[in-house]
């Protein structure tokens, strides 16, 4: 393990939430080097451009732009992030699209010793992906969006539009991919669900999400059974065969 | 559908009055110009005629019957069977006079014309009688053949009955009596009945006269009935009617003979003769002239009487002559009267066909307004349903727009306990505290509720720009003024409408300012209307709008969204006029911040206390 301290900023235009965060950082995570503080957008960029830090601690909502307009002038620069947010379940979906670490205010000490810990496993990771990047390129690309996945391995990105279908079972969901491989990941189907349905993706049963574009044919039935791309046979649950009927015709 | 309904039923009726207006047919009678004419005056000219012209009355009646027909005009009508019954039996067709009669006295019956009534059911009966209708008494309405009933009838009929039908009535229940063998009862209705003659009209006394003399002579009354007779006699020369004086004569005549007092009989069977010899009346002057040949023979005096047979034996050939004068007179008005009947059953007929046409169209047109009116129920029960659902969910909606108080807030807020915590300062974080559950306490208890006074929403505001003062306290101050003149307790102000406004200076306006800033609101009236302006001296609007980056405006708060609709739906729902004017300030040509003014009707506010 790593004893050099980790440099980190925070960026929040609240005084009073900059010095919280500070004093608790300080207290339960002593191994962060708190460099500087910013108050708002661009006085962030600045900062994170001059002084180079491993880590930022980021509010999503600040004058003068917001936290992606950070990740936006700054994607050049090599750190990880922790977002703060008190209530934006648009910028929670973007952060789950690039499986971003995050934080919500107000701050729970767990949360945040929690948050700092995957962080700094992170920068310690020789193949770390570069998520501030992919956030930002999923900002200004949203057709071509890359999904980053934590798999038993680590993590790994995809293309949004590769995917053709996705299976729950338990805690873990499996994705079926163009190419034909498949990925387990440890999380449950309702997350997938929640990040790609305004995707071109369907729930049509309690364990399975198809993508509209993959499929390549519909059998009628109770509930009927759709035929995907990669020959899969899934079965559609009668409570949204409508919706299935209702989008092909 | 509705368009075709409403076109069909305007078009009904037209049809129904076309049908009803269509043949004019213009009629004329060589002695009478009918045109013009309305049926009543029709009935009344046949009514002149009807002795003098029996044919042109019937006809002109006949044309009454149809024109009150097309007019509908019931008691043209009714009269008109009425005047043809009279005809009818003035001809001594009593089965055809019964017909009308019963037509038209069932009509008076109908319009409650009690006289008009009583003329027909009287010559209803006594055409029945002609007929020798043995039920004639038992079908006749009015005479029944119970006493009480006679009598009762009698005292109540009486009273609206015309001297004519008195007189009937009087004979009437005489001949009961008389019937029933009571010669006491009958003797009294009869005497009635005489006094009642000479109130009536020529032909009524020339009726009675006879009718009554057989009355009298068969109750034995013989006495009675010379007095009776001899006033009658007197009654007739002060009338001038020679008629009735003739009548009375051979009355008298006829009943010296029945008394075995021919001397007594013989001047006025003379007179009788003679006054039938200059009237023409032959078949009076026949009857005297036997009854005189019998006072001769009761005399003894043979001779005259033979005189007055001869005499009588030559009055055979020119009776002979006017017998069959008559008879031609009787067929020829029977034949006239066959040719109108057929007119009159084709005319009722045809307006039996007519009416039942009308009443079928009515029919129709009553079920096609009926149908129209449930449609038209159907309807607005239907739209009416359609805005209680609307209202129901704008309720709904209003609902759950005011319980949003910005998330955003609540959280950041409850994150300033933090940062008491991280300094230890247990009683900042306690007070924070309280005075943050206070705020939610409000926003929750008045988040079920429309209105509010205007006092717990002040205390709501001040509670809340203090939680943000702390927040962000380095950024501005705050004033709160209320005008003297108000009585905060007493206006009533929809809650939560002016925290966005506030929430939008702050963080649209005042966030942005390099150095510290000032918030100002103030509550007054002006007009009789109560008004708040939230008035910021931060960056303004269009630099605000100008700074926010693409990332920004993907997110933006719903508050000031969410509070349009709110006075959207709360002006519908209480036909209130909440408006909101914002306005950007300016001081010597640049932007010196914004100013919202909200205004709110005074007469909402009192109506809701």
């Amino acid at each position: 393990m790593n004893h050099e301290k980790i440099r980190a900023i925070i960026a929040d235009d609240e005084s009073a939430a900059r010095e919280t965060l500070n004093n608790y950082l300080s207290r339960y995570c002593p191994y962060i080097e708190v460099i500087a503080e910013a108050k708002d957008v661009p006085d962030a960029v600045d900062k994170i451009q001059k002084l180079k830090p491993s880590l930022l601690f980021l509010d999503v909502e600040m004058p003068f732009g917001n936290a992606f307009d950070v990740l936006e002038q700054t994607a050049d620069q090599n750190y990880e992030t922790i977002f703060v947010t008190a209530f934006s379940e648009y910028a929670i979906r973007a952060l789950n699209f690039s499986a971003s670490y995050y934080i919500l205010k107000p701050v729970s000490i767990e949360e945040l010793i929690k948050a700092v810990e995957k962080a700094r496993e992170s920068l310690n990771d020789d193949k770390r992906i570069n998520r501030t990047a992919i956030i930002a390129q999923n900002m200004k690309n949203p057709q071509g969006k890359k999904l980053v996945l934590p798999t038993t391995s680590g993590f790994e990105v995809v293309a949004v539009k590769d995917i053709i279908r996705l299976s729950g079972s338990g805690n873990y969901t499996d994705i079926f991919m163009v190419d034909g491989r498949k990925k387990v990941v440890s999380k449950v189907l309702k997350h997938f669900q929640d990040l790609l349905e305004d995707q071109g993706f369907m729930r049509v049963h309690k364990s399975h999400m198809i993508c509209l574009e993959h499929v390549q044919a519909y059998h009628k039935g109770r509930g009927g059974v759709l035929t995907m791309i990669d020959g899969a046979e899934i079965e559609v649950s009668p409570t949204r065969k409508q919706d299935i009927l209702d989008y092909f015709q | 559908m509705r368009t075709i309904l409403i076109i069909g039923l305007l078009l009904l009726p037209a049809k129904v009055w076309s049908q009803s207006g269509k043949s004019e047919i213009s009629d004329s009678f060589s002695n009478y110009n009918i045109k013009g004419k309305t049926a009543i005056q029709l009935i009344n000219e046949a009514n002149k005629k009807a002795l003098s012209d029996p044919v042109s009355s019937n006809k002109l009646a006949t044309e009454a019957l149809e024109r009150s027909f097309k007019s509908g005009d019931k008691l043209a009508e009714y009269r008109s069977y009425q005047t043809l019954g009279t005809l009818y039996y003035n001809s001594a067709n009593y089965t055809a006079a019964i017909k009308y009669f019963e037509l038209s006295s069932a009509g008076f019956g109908e319009l409650k014309d009690k006289s008009n009534q009583a003329y027909c059911d009287k010559y209803l009966l006594l055409s029945r009688k002609k007929l020798n209708d043995l039920n004639a008494y038992e079908k006749s309405s009015k005479i029944s053949k119970s006493k009480e009933y006679k009598t009762k009838s009698l005292s109540k009929y009486s009273k609206n009955a015309s001297g004519s039908d008195q007189i009937d009535i009087y004979s009437e229940l005489g001949n009961y009596y008389l019937e029933n063998k009571d010669t006491t009862q009958a003797l009294g209705f009869i005497n009635r009945a005489a006094e009642a003659t000479f109130r009536a009209s020529d032909s009524v006394v020339l009726d009675k006269a006879t009718s009554l003399s057989t009355f009298y002579n068969a109750t034995g009354n013989y006495s009675e009935n010379i007095r009776f007779q001899n006033n009658v006699l007197e009654e007739g020369k002060k009338r001038g009617k020679l008629n009735i004086v003739n009548l009375a004569s051979y009355n008298l005549g006829s009943t010296y003979v029945a008394t075995q007092q021919p001397e007594q009989a013989i001047p006025f069977l003379k007179q009788s003769i003679s006054l039938s010899n200059k009237s023409q009346n032959i078949e009076l002057k026949q009857k005297s002239v036997k009854e005189l040949a019998k006072a001769y023979e009761d005399m003894g005096q043979y001779d005259k009487a033979l005189t007055v047979i001869k005499d009588y034996v030559h009055t055979l050939d020119s009776l002979q002559s006017l017998h069959d004068k008559n008879l031609d007179a009787s067929i020829s008005l029977n034949h006239e009267f066959a040719k109108q009947e057929a007119r009159i059953q084709k005319l009722i007929s045809s307006q039996k066909q007519k009416e039942a046409d009308i009443k079928r169209q009515r029919t129709i047109l009553w079920s096609l307004a009926a149908a129209l009116g449930l449609f038209g129920l159907l309807t607005w029960l239907l739209i009416r349903s359609i805005r209680q659902k609307q209202k129901a969910n704008m309720q709904i909606k209003l609902q759950s727009l005011r319980a949003q108080m910005n998330p955003h807030f609540i959280f950041n807020s409850l994150n300033s306990v933090n940062n008491f915590i991280s300094k230890n300062d247990e009683r900042s974080a306690n007070r924070y505290l309280s005075d943050f559950s206070k705020l939610m306490r409000t926003v929750l208890k008045n988040s079920d509720q429309d209105f509010i006074s205007l006092e717990t929403e002040i205390q709501t505001l001040r509670i809340y720009l203090d939680l943000e003062h702390f927040r962000f306290g380095e950024k501005f101050d705050y004033t709160l003024e209320l005008a003297d003149d108000m009585d905060a307790a007493l206006v009533q102000v929809p809650p939560m409408l002016i925290q966005p406004y506030i929430e939008n200076a702050i963080w649209h306006g005042l966030r942005y300012k390099e150095n510290k800033g000032r918030l100002e609101i103030r509550f007054y009236t002006e007009n009789d209307k109560l008004f708040c302006t939230v008035k910021d001296n931060g960056i303004g609007r269009e630099k605000s709008a100008a700074l926010k980056t693409e990332n920004q405006k993907t997110y933006q708060s719903t508050g000031i969204k969410n509070t349009k609709e709110r006075i959207e739906l709360l002006n519908k729902l209480h036909g209130t006029k909440l408006h909101i004017a914002i306005y950007d300030l300016t001081e010597n040509g640049l932007p010196s911040g914004t100013m919202a003014k909200i205004s709110i009707p005074y007469i909402m506010q009192l109506e809701e206390v």
